[in-house]
């Protein structure tokens, strides 16, 4: 679901790339929606990818995601393509011009 | 005339599920009926062993009173003895009631859903878990959180030992300090495997001092018992680290410099001092007479005393901190707390310090080792408590001052690092240690591990966790918040509880406080029995027993004895499950289809599960249960041992290396003597608390330990004269097996096992005699309840002790109802966060009680 302010903002690069996004686990009730679909400049890493995620989904999806001083939390696992990835200055290419970015945030949900 | 000829005889391999040991089984089928379980002598976890409850598992499985039929309920009044009502539906609209109430609930906010498990399910609880994770829910709550859990012992275990729980290594500890833990001895983990390796090494000679308010089963196989006040264990801690560092000048200096943060220089703010650039923690070389990053390659020593200036500011070593905080921790201190006598304590501490053989060594496999031959042991009874942080970590302490943590002789994780089978190096996990050189674990049973710590946030989730990270699993103020969200400013409330398993209203505190938490929640349940917290549930689900289903994760890392062989099993159905009960993880996955959220399920599995490659589950087609068990074991296991492959063999096992089971010493992480994150930590809970107008006292975040009185100390009614304690017994798995036939024989030969313990000359005081009715009431609830006189010296004078979880009242188990068979010590006890130890979340379990003979059923 494209914002069009967004889609508007993307195309200042020469190429951009398609990044659908899909969202699973205890990010839900955060995530607007499951999944989105965004366009952003070739070259963008994550951490642009999430700052445009941000936008659209509000400071509660950061909250959810990262720690105060801006890495993520230890229980978001993020795959582009098949590819599991730490980095947030990773920049997102799986395929020619398009690419799957999967954010998996488990939770503890019982003990011992 | 002749009997008939047995058409069928056969004996399957499969896994245990009376506790959470996992044990291996030969179950013995005869025309489709199972007539017998043995131990699997061709397991290295049990060894061919079984315990009591293990071989009565043939009686769970064809108990009449077992639930065949899903049931919905007819009563729409709900209480801890209202009859629900029930009346038979099918599954299909059984499952039509619950899905189409799960849908509306992840429309609206999934974090209403709450699961509730427990750890007799373990295979079906992490399951679920993926099931939770993956609708959207941060909710959960094992039982255990209760009376069984180690809540701050699992925390430590982590921090220090990488893994989820731990042991004393059973083939060369020479010493074992055991505070009233039946670890080795009638329950904990790889329980029937570590009771046979434990009663080897006291045969070899190994001396097991017992320290327990009651002369407990393993107590009882003790060379000596020192029984002590409850509570106070950590008081007897302190004063033997005191007598060890004071007295006696014992403690690993090799060990402390090179394996834990003891030369990390602590400024005077209580911080580390960091390196400028790298932000690393700062150690002092004294052969150089500079500071440097504790990671440095030129450090030629590590300073473990001593005042030093560093960029202008004041630092000394933590070790040095810590030696002198344990200054004021003298024996004579900790007499009047713990009633164990001063002479008594330095008797012990001169007997661990000298068998604990610093600086000794070890050749295992060719390889030169230290050689530490003492091991602490403690659980439950010594950390439920409200002082459970601090408590724990006197406990800790002990072993990791002499080095004898994960080095042969001493405390091992269970099982903190795997390389894997040599075919295909899975399952693998290696502790790590993070930037400030501090062990983080290779594995853990939930997500995240508790270190490195998590940031403070807001109320995400209905039991303060989110607010307070270092609770390690389940939380003691998840009743107390369910009860009332808005006061602590979560912005739900629970509409539903998936229930598997969980008999929470016996496991915990106080029933009638925490049914008002429940009652008003939609309680759908996977039940084996309609025990007491079904009679707050709308659907009951028959759940298939654990002989009536296939399941991988029964290799979940507490499984494996700490030593020897690694032995991964196969839990499969040795009958097709009775009437028309089901598999919890078919059921689950009907319900993924039914909610349509079969991609975000697969995803988080594939995470969780770790399926990879061919074997990661594909949204495009539906999988069942079975192929989700074989693609994990072909997973870790290669292809050709597939689930097929487990039916047949059952098991797969190969050696244990050196490096797995002691893999301290070949570890560059270190750990904590001085818990520097705590204090930041601690500080910051109180900002979120006090924003949130939340009133919980924060002051146990500190980075050293103390012991500090129990909520029931402040209990001085001079009627309320003793103490009430719950232990475990050996014969029952929590409240899951007291309508078992055969246990209920078992514990009928024991005066303990139903009976309340209680001291000769206090028993006398009082004009009860052996075998009295006695009503016990407690300060804390005000609830009455009684059980019988077991009178014997060997209990605290000061103390009853009650066995167990018995004391049901749900009308549809017909043994376990009956008048006598145990007591429900949860009445004795309180709902509250004053009862709870804020940093670990930990219920107190040690209540003031009046006693007085006679008394009628509560």
């Amino acid at each position: 679901l494209l914002g069009e302010s967004v889609y508007r903002s993307c195309q200042t690069g020469e190429t951009t790339l398609r990044v659908a996004v899909h969202f699973y686990g205890f990010v839900r009730d955060v995530a607007r929606n499951n999944a989105l679909a965004l366009e952003l400049p070739a070259g963008s890493t994550l951490r642009d990818l999430f700052n445009e995620m941000i936008k659209l989904s509000g400071e509660k999806l950061r909250d959810r995601l990262f720690t105060h001083g801006g890495d993520l939390e230890t229980n978001v696992q993020i795959f582009v393509g098949a590819d599991q990835v730490t980095s947030l200055e990773q920049v997102i290419a799986d395929g020619a011009g398009h690419s799957q970015v999967k954010i998996i945030v488990l939770s503890a949900t019982a003990g011992g | 005339m002749e009997a008939p000829m047995a058409q069928e005889d056969v004996w399957i391999p499969t896994t245990c599920g009376t506790c959470y040991s996992v044990c291996a089984l030969k179950v013995h089928r005869v025309n489709g009926t199972v007539v017998k379980i043995e131990g699997n002598p061709e397991s290295a976890t049990n060894r061919g062993r079984l315990c009591p409850r293990g071989v009565s598992g043939l009686m769970t499985l064809y108990n009449p009173d077992r639930v065949n039929t899903p049931l919905k309920r007819t009563n729409p009044d709900k209480g801890l003895d209202v009859d629900p009502g029930w009346v038979e539906i099918t599954w299909e609209e059984a499952l039509d009631i619950v899905a189409t109430r799960l849908k509306s609930i992840r429309a609206d906010d999934p974090r209403k859903l709450l699961l509730t498990g427990t750890v007799t399910t373990q295979d079906e609880v992490p399951f679920a878990k993926i099931f939770a994770m993956a609708f959207g829910t941060p909710n959960g709550w094992n039982s255990g959180a209760g009376n069984h859990c180690g809540t701050a012992e699992h925390l430590y275990g982590a921090l220090l030992h990488a893994s989820w729980a731990k042991q004393p290594d059973p083939d060369h500890c020479n010493y074992l300090l055991n505070f009233g833990t039946a670890a080795g001895f009638g329950s904990y983990y790889c329980v029937t495997g570590m009771a046979q390796r434990v009663a080897e090494a006291r045969v070899r000679g190994m001396k097991h001092v017992c320290i327990d308010p009651f002369l407990s089963p393993s107590a009882e196989k003790a060379d000596e018992w020192i029984p002590i006040r409850p509570g106070t264990d950590g008081a007897l801690a302190l004063a033997l680290l005191n007598v060890l560092l004071h007295e006696l000048n014992i403690y690993d200096a090799d060990y402390l410099k090179h394996h834990t943060n003891a030369p990390y220089l602590i400024g005077d703010d209580g911080l580390y001092m960091r390196d400028v650039k790298a932000r690393t923690p700062l150690v002092w070389d004294p052969v150089d007479g500079r500071a440097k990053r504790f990671d440095a390659l030129d450090v030629q020593d590590f300073a473990l005393e001593g005042n030093f200036l560093t960029e202008g500011l004041r630092a000394r070593p933590a070790f040095a901190l810590l030696k002198e905080h344990l200054q004021r921790f003298t024996p004579e201190w900790a007499e009047p707390i713990t009633t164990v006598s001063a002479t008594t304590t330095r008797r012990i501490a001169k007997e661990f310090g000298a068998q604990a053989r610093i600086g000794s060594t070890i050749v295992l496999d060719g390889k030169v080792l230290p050689h530490r031959p003492v091991a602490v042991t403690y659980f439950k009874g010594a950390q439920g408590h409200k002082n459970a942080l601090l408590n724990c970590m006197a406990l800790e302490l002990l072993t990791e001052i002499v080095g004898a943590s994960n080095v042969p002789g001493g405390l091992l994780g269970m099982n903190s690092c795997s390389l894997g089978h040599p075919d295909t190096g899975q399952p693998k996990w290696i502790p790590q240690s993070d930037r400030d050189g501090l062990l983080v674990t290779g594995k853990w049973p939930n997500h995240p591990p508790p270190y490195p710590p998590r940031e403070v946030k807001g109320p995400e989730t209905i039991d303060l966790r989110s607010m307070i990270p270092t609770c390690p699993g389940s939380s003691g103020a998840l009743p107390v918040v369910m009860a009332d969200p808005q006061r602590f400013k979560v912005p739900y409330q629970i509409e539903m509880n998936f229930q598997v398993g969980a008999n929470y209203l016996m496991t915990f505190a106080d029933p009638t406080a925490v049914a008002k938490a429940f009652e008003k929640t939609f309680q759908v349940s996977f039940a084996l029995f309609l025990d007491e917290a079904t009679y707050l549930s709308d659907i009951v689900l028959p759940a298939a027993s654990y002989l009536e289903r296939f399941s991988h994760t029964t290799d979940w890392m507490a499984s494996n004895s700490p030593v020897g062989e690694w032995c991964y099993h196969l839990r499969q159905p040795v009958v097709e499950p009775i009437g028309q009960r089901r598999s919890v993880c078919e059921v689950l996955l009907d319900l993924v289809e039914r909610l349509e959220m079969r991609e975000e399920f697969y995803a988080v599995a594939n995470v969780v599960l770790e399926l990879k490659g061919p074997y990661a589950l594909e949204p495009d087609r539906p999988v069942s249960w079975a192929e989700i068990v074989d693609r994990r074991y072909k997973s870790l296991f290669g292809a050709e041992r597939g689930l097929e492959w487990f039916k047949e063999h059952g098991l797969l096992k190969w050696p244990k290396k050196v490096e797995e089971v002691y893999w301290k010493y070949f570890s560059h992480a270190r750990v904590p003597i001085y818990f520097e994150w705590f204090k930041p930590l601690g500080k910051n809970v109180a900002i979120m608390a006090e924003r949130l107008g939340i009133d919980i006292d924060t002051s146990a975040f500190q980075p050293l330990p103390e012991w500090r009185p129990c909520q029931s100390y402040k209990e001085n009614s001079p009627e309320h004269d003793l103490y009430a304690i719950y232990y475990k017994f050996p014969m029952q798995t929590f409240s899951g097996t007291y309508d078992n036939p055969w246990l209920d024989e078992v514990c009928n030969l024991d005066r303990f096992a139903y009976g309340v313990a209680i001291n000769a000359h206090t028993a006398r005081r009082k004009g009860i005699q052996e075998g009295d009715w006695i009503e016990i009431e407690s300060a804390a609830t005000g609830h009455k309840i009684r059980g019988r006189a077991a009178v014997t010296e060997g209990i605290h004078p000061e103390v009853i002790g009650i066995a167990g979880c018995g004391g049901h009242w749900s009308k549809f188990l017909r043994i376990a109802s009956r008048e006598g068979k145990g007591l429900c010590f949860e009445w004795l006890t309180p709902v509250g966060l004053h009862n709870v130890d804020i940093p670990s979340l930990t219920q107190d379990l040690c209540v003031k009680v009046k006693v007085a003979k006679g008394g009628a059923r509560p």
